[in-house]
């Protein structure tokens, strides 16, 4: 049994309870300080694989969404979550013509204003248009189910909602003309007022204006055609008393004063901006900021050490103000499970945090051949039996102070015929120890160089009888 | 293991018309593969290429590229695929109007079955000088762009075509540029299509390279090249000025190419330049870029690009 005091777990589950997901993340976009970092991930086709489905099945039925969405909270423990990551929900209900992927959102290949339709004839979508009654009742059905979760209604941005309804053309116009391009910014801005309303109705708690077309554009170009109508839209939401927040992928810095003055209570980036650069643009001007775990490097392709590394690193740029912690856009069908989890660990566990914080100090990273040399010099057949525990620090981690204490004690017994060594990773040579030992998880008892007990604190007769094991030849 | 040249060039520049001057050039040579990734009527470029006579595997990816890196989870897998049931010596990909050819590019990156060689991009010149203040993709594809094609050339007059070729020198110095009408180039190019598509430079590198390791292996022009790799490295963190002047100084046999863009600590920033045979890479100061992107071929990278760089 772990010793730990009945008053301070109390206390400790006392302050869970107390701050919902919802709180966490309304704190956040307010700029209050806050006790942990909320955690968004932006579970959209990933969570038809999590399903077990194809993106088209997905997208197509509440209950599989609801499905998706439900098994994402449930895994990977998030404080808000979208319900849909489709941008294409709009523009199919205005009669953009799309193709259906397997493992992606479906792509719009027609774009009515090169088709004859003229913008007049474009009617705002009601709730029944094309899937957006699917996507309410999920949100009405998640919403109800997860109460503590912040639930995101994802709305797409004017200018790519432009985008679709006009294809590449739209670039054109913006130079030839201006005044058309006004006109579709207005209509786009109106459908997502309303969008924005049904998803309020429905339950949502933010909604994400999601532009990742303005990256493609300067930011005169942006100042020009998107700001105002961008503003609106934000206002509308605030007049509503629900949160927003505007999302960019790509490319975007160049634009990210531009869209904190749009005034969204949070802006949300990708990997392809530096989350310093947001931090310090967006808390001058008062906007809460988010992102930007690498989508495909970490998530999709890396492991869940490269994962937590990835966390851990966007924390401690972000800062406990103001910041949410999320992929900078929505997440690959295929993003590894493990590796989500591995995000969710770090961001509910301060003590894995400190861990993965303490491997990647500074000057910490090397393994040099001196070091292993001295050790394996050390190691006398004839001398005492080693045991190496390495941990974070025992003076100032619970779970390694527990562990040292049981290696001491089953090793009391043994006298000097054993050694105990506690091997801190916060020091380079703790670290050097580790990475030797090939151990990949702290706290960790090694025997004889050879990982035995790792991770859970084993109890000391354990401890003792693996020691008297290896004694014994 | 096959060669990958990327195609980009915003829509309406001649993309689809280039790859068929390419199939028409070199299909009969060597088995060619095609990607079309193209954010526009699904049926209407790949219907054009579908209609030609030439022999190649067409591979058609309307998948919505437009957005974002997240979107292409399935496109390296699919590449996969290719090279194991179809063997390609080149596939040619022909990249969004709208996409960013280094994400594009860092999907390639670290595979056995295949690597970056060259990134191709087409221009239109008037289309070009209106546009690339608008929209920062057709900035972006010819910054990185190892060559670039002026097409079109035959509408426009000489001194329209000079100011397209500064803008393009100013914004990739380093960058060849030639140009075509209809995509063929004119006898004035200062490169070939066979220098990309047939790579004998790459080729006669990685001979030597491989023979030296591995005299069995050796690869020569003309056959399969085996055990190289391109890695695309990118951060919106600042690099150690050190460190890239070691790395500058330390760059071993077994890479073939550097060339990309570094983001300094000290708030410095350049481009960095290597082919085979250079003593160093060169690093030259450029206006301000918001992230490092650095294209590496060769035998041996990635260790090399963790130990140095990437700290």
């Amino acid at each position: 049994m772990n010793p730990i005091c009945p008053s301070k777990l109390f206390i400790f589950v006392q302050s869970v309870i107390i701050m919902t997901g919802k709180e966490l993340i309304a704190k956040a976009m307010k700029l209050e300080p806050l006790s942990s970092v909320p955690w968004v991930p932006f579970v959209g086709v990933h969570g038809a694989s999590l399903a077990g489905v194809d993106s088209e099945s997905y997208l197509n039925s509440k209950e599989l969404i609801v499905r998706g969405v439900s098994s994402a909270i449930e895994i990977y423990k998030p404080d808000g979550i979208p319900v849909l990551f489709d941008l294409q929900l709009e523009a199919e209900a205005l009669g953009c013509r799309v193709v259906w992927a397997k493992s992606n959102p479906p792509s719009v290949i027609g774009h009515p204003l090169t088709e004859g339709v003229d913008i007049t004839d474009l009617k705002i979508p009601s709730k029944e248009s094309g899937r957006i009654a699917v996507a309410l009742e999920a949100v009405k059905e998640i919403s109800e189910l997860y109460p503590e979760v912040a639930i995101y209604g994802l709305v797409t941005g004017p200018f790519t909602l432009g985008l679709h309804l006009l294809g590449t053309d739209i670039f054109m116009q913006m130079f030839m003309d201006e005044f058309y391009v006004y006109d579709l910014m207005e209509f786009c801005s109106v459908v997502a007022k309303k969008m924005s309303d049904y998803y309020i109705e429905a339950g949502c708690d933010v909604i994400a204006i999601v532009d990742p077309m303005v990256s493609q554009i300067g930011t005169e170009q942006f100042d020009k055609f998107v700001c105002g109508y961008a503003t609106g839209i934000f206002d509308h939401i605030r007049e509503r008393g629900v949160l927003s927040s505007f999302f960019v992928c790509g490319d975007a810095q160049h634009n990210i004063e531009s869209m904190c003055r749009c005034r969204p209570d949070n802006i949300s980036v990708d990997e392809n901006i530096s989350l310093g650069y947001v931090r310090d643009i967006a808390l001058e001007q008062g906007v809460s900021f988010g992102g930007n775990l690498k989508l495909t490097s970490t998530l999709l392709f890396g492991d869940e050490t490269d994962c937590e590394k990835d966390a851990v690193e966007c924390m401690e740029i972000g800062g406990s103000r103001g910041f949410i912690l999320s992929p900078g856009c929505d997440l690959p069908y295929s993003t590894v499970v493990n590796n989500l989890k591995a995000v969710s660990e770090i961001v509910k566990n301060g003590y894995r945090r400190e861990v993965v914080k303490a491997i990647m100090s500074e000057g910490n990273s090397e393994l040099s051949f001196e070091d292993g040399q001295d050790y394996i010099l050390k190691d006398d057949p004839d001398g005492p039996l080693k045991i190496d525990v390495i941990t974070l620090d025992s003076a100032s981690c619970a779970p390694c102070q527990y562990m040292m204490s049981a290696v001491l004690r089953a090793a009391e017994p043994f006298g000097e015929r054993v050694v105990v060594t506690e091997h801190k990773i916060k020091e380079r040579s703790g670290l050097n120890m580790m990475k030797r030992l090939g151990v990949k998880k702290i706290p960790t008892i090694c025997i004889a160089q050879d990982v035995v007990f790792s991770s859970n604190i084993p109890p000391v007769d354990q401890i003792y009888n693996s020691i008297y094991e290896r004694l014994k030849h | 293991m096959s060669r990958v040249v990327l195609i980009t060039g915003f829509l309406g520049s001649g993309k689809t018309t280039l790859l068929s001057r390419v199939l028409e050039n070199y299909s009969q040579r060597m088995r060619i593969a095609v990607i079309q990734n193209e954010y526009a009527d699904a049926s209407c470029d790949s219907v054009q290429l579908k209609m030609s006579k030439w022999n190649f595997e067409l591979v058609e990816l309307n998948k919505g590229s437009i957005f974002c890196i997240c979107l292409y989870s399935d496109f390296r897998e699919e590449l996969v695929r290719l090279v194991v049931e179809k063997s390609p010596d080149l596939i040619l990909i022909e990249a969004s109007g709208l996409s960013d050819p280094i994400s594009v590019g860092s999907l390639l990156n670290d595979s056995s079955h295949f690597y970056l060689s060259h990134i191709l991009t087409i221009v239109e010149p008037s289309l070009f000088l209106k546009m690339s203040g608008y929209v920062k993709s057709i900035n972006n594809q010819v910054r990185v762009a190892d060559s670039v094609v002026i097409n079109k050339c035959d509408r426009e007059d000489s001194v329209q075509i000079e100011i397209v070729k500064e803008r393009i020198k100013s914004l990739s110095p380093n960058a060849a540029v030639a140009c075509a009408s209809f995509a063929e180039l004119l006898e004035s190019s200062p490169f070939s299509f066979d220098n990309i598509f047939l790579n004998r430079n790459e080729l006669q590198t990685l001979s030597r390279v491989v023979n030296e390791r591995s005299p069995a292996n050796a690869a020569s022009p003309g056959t399969r090249p085996v055990n190289i790799h391109s890695h695309i490295f990118r951060t919106t963190k600042r690099v150690d000025k050190e460190r890239l002047h070691i790395f500058c100084r330390t760059i071993p046999e077994s890479v073939i190419r550097v060339k990309g863009f570094i983001m300094c600590a000290d708030g410095c920033d350049y481009m960095i330049q290597y082919v085979d045979g250079d003593k160093i890479a060169t690093l030259t100061p450029v206006d301000k870029i918001t992230k490092t992107e650095v294209i590496f071929i060769g035998t041996d990278i990635t260790a090399f690009i963790n130990l140095v760089i990437d700290r």
